[in-house]
């Protein structure tokens, strides 16, 4: 039983926040969306042709194609290497699980420029990669590593796996393993036992690690610019491209607003079909 | 699947695949050599020196500082009320509301950014120290929700009526029992929501102007045109700044629980 003065004590302490979050985070989207419905930043009229624009323009497709490839690809490396890390994890003893996790997720709390630095150290051409395979004569001179797209796909699929991995560890720590007790008990082999039994059971977990990677690969554009180099354009990058470098306020809007629909509108859309279980991985 | 020690041995090459490209701007930092060799040579302090020498840095650095600590201070005093006023006696508006501040984490930094930068153009607030702070606020008032308000789950409301009970005063109930249970949340959110302050990027990139340039920024900046030890040096420095973060969590609330959800942190 909550008496009304109660409620409204409660609601009291939360209205500066909520006044912040009305005037600098609401206001701030709801203009986003007006923007992308003017002509110009200054005029009044209302038009669609951002949106025709966006449509017909076909590098904004080929943009929004690579970043979809991009994302989709590192999203898939991310499962599949976050999968047995995540195996082990799960059977090693308590004390082990704590060094393990407390290793995976210290690398987020290091900024993304320092992790995308660090990728260009190990790809560049005198960097260590190229030097371990010259020193192993798999390679006579160096290899081109870093600005092209296999750097980007490797820098996003390292960002983004401790979030995958901790995605997976929910699904598997919510598994009762007397399952794969009782399957090995009743004559399955091991790998018969981790296909049958283990594999379909983490399938949420997999669903929703993979959907988090591939909309946080949607989102990003540091880490793609840098180790993409300048050329190299994704979605995110194109829209600040648009809106710092060319001050095309309206376009960068209908841009970001197409991002935020990539995005985020794919995960809302599982999250949708998956009711109830998926709500608590995004929050 | 195979021997368990095949397992492990994979598990530690993945482990090694994350942790490693962090670690290694470290012996980069300490090279004696004018350019990035990896493996080096020999050791030196000489690309610190030359750090501490450039204003520019020093100027960014400090930046970052002031912002994160004040970020980190409104964040979570603003946090702590909103767990207060939402999870300590749920009611109907507890859900909404939920929501409605947990929903700046899902979205890119790059359209919060397009939306900050066009927004607060109008209102003059580009190129200020507190337009950064108020779009860094937006981006770091969720951490703190969810981790104060973790505190809270847990808070047996009977403690506080006890003490009531007890004899004390409403006012005096909260200042012994509350928050003396909420600490451990608050420390961790005043830690985590510094550091997210103090790394982010996407969003600051569309708000710094060349006399407002945090430290993130401007590596940024510096990367896109040279890439030498100095970035290096300077990497060092954020990944000290994040490793003492990362022990006044495990400390507090444990760096799992952080990260429970997890867009955490995720934001570029």
């Amino acid at each position: 039983m909550i008496l009304k003065s109660q409620r409204w004590n409660s609601l009291f302490l939360i209205l500066p926040a909520l006044i912040v979050f009305i005037v600098f985070f609401l206001g701030p989207m709801i203009y986003l969306t007006m923007l992308s419905f003017r002509p110009t930043v200054d005029s009044d009229g209302w038009t669609l042709n951002n949106y025709f624009h966006m449509f017909k323009d076909s590098f904004v497709l080929e943009v929004v194609l690579r970043t979809v490839k991009l994302s989709f690809v590192s999203a898939f490396l991310d499962i599949i290497l976050a999968y047995p890390l995540a195996l082990v994890i799960l059977r090693s003893s308590p004390g082990w699980r704590a060094f393990y996790t407390m290793l995976i997720l210290s690398p987020l709390l290091v900024s993304v420029v320092v992790r995308s630095f660090g990728w260009m150290i190990l790809l560049a051409p005198g960097g260590f990669i190229n030097n371990v395979l010259m020193h192993f004569g798999l390679i006579s001179e160096p290899v081109k590593l870093l600005f092209n797209e296999t750097s980007v796909v490797i820098g996003l699929t390292h960002i983004h796996l401790p979030h995958v991995i901790i995605a997976l560890l929910t699904a598997l720590y919510s598994m009762d393993p007397r399952l794969e007790s009782a399957s090995a008990s009743l004559g399955a082999r091991p790998w018969q036992t981790f296909w049958r039994v283990t594999f379909p059971l983490s399938m949420p977990g997999v669903l929703s690690g993979g959907l988090l990677a591939f909309s946080l690969s949607m989102s990003s554009f540091v880490l793609p610019n840098i180790l993409g180099g300048p050329r190299y354009k994704v979605l995110a990058a194109l829209a600040y491209e648009q809106t710092v470098g060319l001050f095309n306020w309206p376009f960068g809007a209908t841009l970001s607003l197409l991002l935020l629909f990539i995005s985020t509108g794919i995960v809302a859309f599982y999250q949708k079909m998956s009711k109830g279980q998926g709500k608590e991985a995004m929050v | 699947m195979g021997s368990s020690k095949t397992m492990t041995a994979i598990g530690w090459a993945i482990l090694l695949f994350i942790v490693v490209p962090v670690a290694v701007v470290i012996p980069i930092s300490l090279t004696d050599t004018g350019y990035m060799a990896f493996p080096q040579h020999g050791l030196s302090f000489q690309w610190y020196e030359k750090l501490m020498r450039r204003r520019e840095w020093s100027e960014a650095l400090w930046l970052s500082l002031r912002l994160g600590l004040t970020v980190s201070l409104l964040s979570t005093s603003l946090g702590t009320l909103i767990a207060l006023g939402l999870y300590r006696r749920r009611h109907r508006f507890t859900d909404a509301f939920s929501v409605f501040f947990l929903l700046p984490l899902m979205l890119p930094g790059a359209v919060l950014g397009v939306a900050m930068l066009v927004f607060m153009m109008n209102l003059g607030l580009i190129g200020s120290f507190w337009g950064l702070v108020l779009a860094h606020l937006i981006i770091t008032v969720p951490f703190a929700v969810r981790m104060v308000g973790a505190g809270i789950g847990d808070l047996d409301q009977r403690l506080e009526d006890a003490a009531m009970s007890l004899g004390a005063t409403p006012v005096k109930a909260f200042r012994s029992v509350t928050v003396p249970l909420l600490m451990p949340g608050i420390v961790a959110s005043a830690a985590f929501t510094f550091i997210s302050s103090f790394d982010e990027l996407a969003v600051s990139l569309f708000l710094s102007t060349p006399k407002m340039i945090p430290l993130p920024v401007k590596m940024y900046g510096y990367l896109e045109e040279i890439a030498d030890p100095l970035v290096a040096a300077v990497s060092t420095i954020m990944i000290i700044v994040a490793a003492l973060i990362i022990a006044v969590i495990a400390r507090t609330v444990g760096i799992e629980k952080a990260f429970g959800g997890q867009k955490s942190g995720a934001r570029h």
